[in-house]
């Protein structure tokens, strides 16, 4: 959920809650207002009476509002209590006669005893309460329609300062997910007014900048390692290379030589390969040319067909016509050499091997053993299978590296004994 | 056969001279851009051998003032950068090929023979050994006068025998030259097993005799 998404449903939330106590409140306060000018309106009714009485009146002479109920009846002395307020509900007798069902409705009623010419006069007055309920259900109503607009307008002036405010936060945000740590560009934040953003967007730069150096620095460094390597080697090689021209050379001396040089191969196989990867990292193969993919691969097919022949390999090529591919022609190259490579290598005597290209999609197949690398970690650096120490287990890291870097979608498939390499651009 | 070798580093320079003078060249050796461009100023050599990063200068300054004393020197770039850049540059430049460290020295004496026989001949020559004729330019050998027909690779590999004839050639060294910088070396050596048990079935069958020696498993021989 985004940050003003909860914030919002939090603000809501707390609104609504408040809303429903401060509505209760306030009916309460406004029901206890109403029902004390009720009250004191009943009490003016009693005193009118009592001055009706005194007159001479009998209470039933005395003009009363269309809301208001008298009854009297005399009782004895001794029932006399002080006045009482009852809310009590019940339909008025003037709309029973009426003939037809109504709903009994609220009334306040005072229950009161006047003492006139020694007889006692139990006065009970009743006024309806319907209209005051009514005014109190329509200051309700006002009130939680005006807390509703409030809120609503409270909520919608939050989201929009908090869209300023955060403006600049986002706008980082996205500079950082389109941050890449081998481009040549570093971390450029527009400046933010607010002072926690502004920091944050410092310590990010710092960081970011570091990293990129430090990438830098590690790139630079295979780049050179590799390099400085290539003249030692050179030296060891051509060193058991004169070795080897020695006349009456023994089998023993000849087979430490022979380990000597295998090894010099390999050191060396695996600083070109680490070479290369350093130099495709750092963009250094930057043309740009329109890739005739079957004319590629069937020129490649072809260097490689003595090993396919020798190995008495299948090979079915299924290729569309007029395919073409933007990149560089040098890692064109690596790359479907390096994949049919892979296909020859890792097969057995008698496999096959299918290539078919269709647009937009290149797919590399062949027979084989079931892998023994997760394959999820085929195309890391160095891992390959225990049984083939032979190779530098840098091949598909440097065609994963290439389609990173040309902008292809690479992945592995092995099923029913066939292992599938996909492109897809 | 004149070479000129320009190479900074002392032991390789000396394994190089080493290997071509006991393949009968006349070795020299300039370890700084000064010395190579005094030399190649005095003398003419057949072929120079050029380091691209030298004390004193770049190997492609050197390669430009040594075009410009209009010699006819085959020219050699060899290089531990191995990028495409250098290698574009320099041929650009007018050498005539390039070579990227670690190289194998029997790789580097058949292409200084290679480029020495086309500049001597412009290509159209025959090279003879025994009862072989060899036409690089038509890749057309002929034994005891009768046609062989090979494969490319097969044809590569006689070339590279014949011109390292008599030296041991390792199998990683036939290797790179036959696939060039193949990424790994998995099913290399069965592969040349089978190129050269072919190729000398096919030498046996027109007659020629069996020059192919293997030594001890570790590379092979060409006697003649």
């Amino acid at each position: 959920m985004k940050l003003l998404q909860r914030a919002t449903v939090y603000y809501a939330g707390v609104f609504l809650a408040l809303m429903v106590v401060f509505t209760g409140l306030f009916y309460t306060i406004i029901q206890f207002f109403f029902l004390r000018s009720l009250d004191k309106s009943l009490l003016k009714e009693k005193e009118k009476i009592s001055y009706s009485l005194s007159s001479n009146l009998l209470p039933e002479q005395v003009m009363f509002d269309a809301d208001e109920e008298v009854e009297y009846s005399i009782v004895p002395l001794s029932t006399v209590v002080p006045d009482q307020y009852h809310t009590i509900y019940y339909a008025d007798e003037w709309k029973q006669n009426g003939g037809h069902e109504v709903e009994s409705e609220p009334h306040r009623e005072l229950v009161t005893f006047l003492i006139q010419n020694d007889k006692v006069y139990r006065i009970t007055i009743r006024k309806s309460m319907i209209e005051s309920e009514d005014l109190l259900y329509s200051i309700l109503m006002i009130e939680i329609v005006t807390l509703l607009v409030l809120m609503g307008s409270f909520l919608l002036v939050n989201v929009w300062i908090s869209k300023k405010l955060w403006n600049s936060f986002y706008d980082s945000l996205n500079k950082l997910k389109t941050f890449q740590l081998s481009g040549a560009n570093s971390l450029d934040f527009e400046s933010s007014s607010i002072f926690e953003f502004e920091e944050l967007n410092k310590v990010l730069k710092s960081m970011s900048d570091r990293v990129q150096k430090d990438y830098a620095l590690q790139k630079q460094f295979t780049e050179n390692a590799s390099h400085e390597l290539q003249t030692p080697l050179m030296i060891i090689r051509s060193r058991v290379e004169l070795l080897l021209q020695e006349p009456d050379l023994k089998e023993v001396q000849v087979k430490l030589l022979e380990s000597i040089d295998n090894a010099c191969q390999k050191l060396s196989h695996i600083n070109r390969a680490l070479l290369l990867l350093a130099k495709i990292e750092n963009n250094q193969f930057i043309k740009s040319e329109s890739i005739l993919l079957s004319e590629l691969i069937e020129g490649i097919a072809k260097n490689l067909s003595d090993r396919i022949q020798l190995k008495s390999l299948t090979l079915h090529m299924n290729l569309m016509e007029n395919v073409t591919l933007n990149m560089d022609p040098t890692l064109a190259d690596i790359l479907v050499s390096n994949l049919l490579q892979n296909c020859i290598r890792h097969n057995y005597n008698g496999g096959t091997i299918s290539i078919e290209l269709k647009e937009r999609y290149l797919n590399f197949s062949n027979s084989g053993e079931a892998p023994e690398i997760d394959p999820n970690q085929v195309f890391h650096r160095f891992k390959k299978s225990q049984k083939r120490e032979e190779g530098t287990g840098l091949g598909l890291a440097i065609v994963k590296q290439i389609c990173d870097n040309s902008g292809l979608t690479i992945k592995y498939d092995y099923q029913d004994t066939i292992h599938s390499i996909i492109i897809t651009w | 056969m004149k070479i000129l070798i320009v190479e900074d580093n002392k032991e390789l320079s000396q394994s190089i001279s080493a290997y071509l003078q006991s393949e009968g060249f006349l070795c020299e050796v300039a370890m700084d851009f000064d010395t190579a461009d005094e030399k190649t100023d005095l003398y003419s050599y057949d072929c120079i051998l050029i380091d691209i990063s030298l004390p004193g200068g770049s190997g492609l300054e050197l390669l430009k003032k040594i075009k410009k004393k209009r010699t006819t020197s085959g020219i050699i770039i060899i290089s531990a950068k191995g990028s495409v850049d250098d290698r574009v540059q320099g041929l650009e430049l007018g050498s005539d090929d390039y070579l990227p460290k670690p190289f194998h020295l029997s790789e580097l004496s058949a292409r200084i023979k290679a480029l020495i026989r086309r500049k001597n001949f412009d290509g159209n020559n025959e090279i003879r050994l025994e009862e072989l004729n060899i036409d690089p330019a038509a890749q057309m050998v002929k034994v005891n006068g009768k046609e062989m027909i090979l494969t490319k690779k097969e044809f590569d590999l006689l070339v590279y025998f014949v011109m390292n004839k008599n030296r041991v050639l390792t199998k990683n060294s036939i290797a790179e030259h036959l696939w060039g910088d193949v990424m790994d070396q998995a099913d290399e050596f069965d592969f040349i097993y089978t190129h050269i048990k072919n190729l000398r079935k096919k030498i046996l069958e027109l007659g020629g005799k069996d020059r192919l020696e293997t030594v001890y498993g570790m590379g092979y021989k060409f006697c003649a």
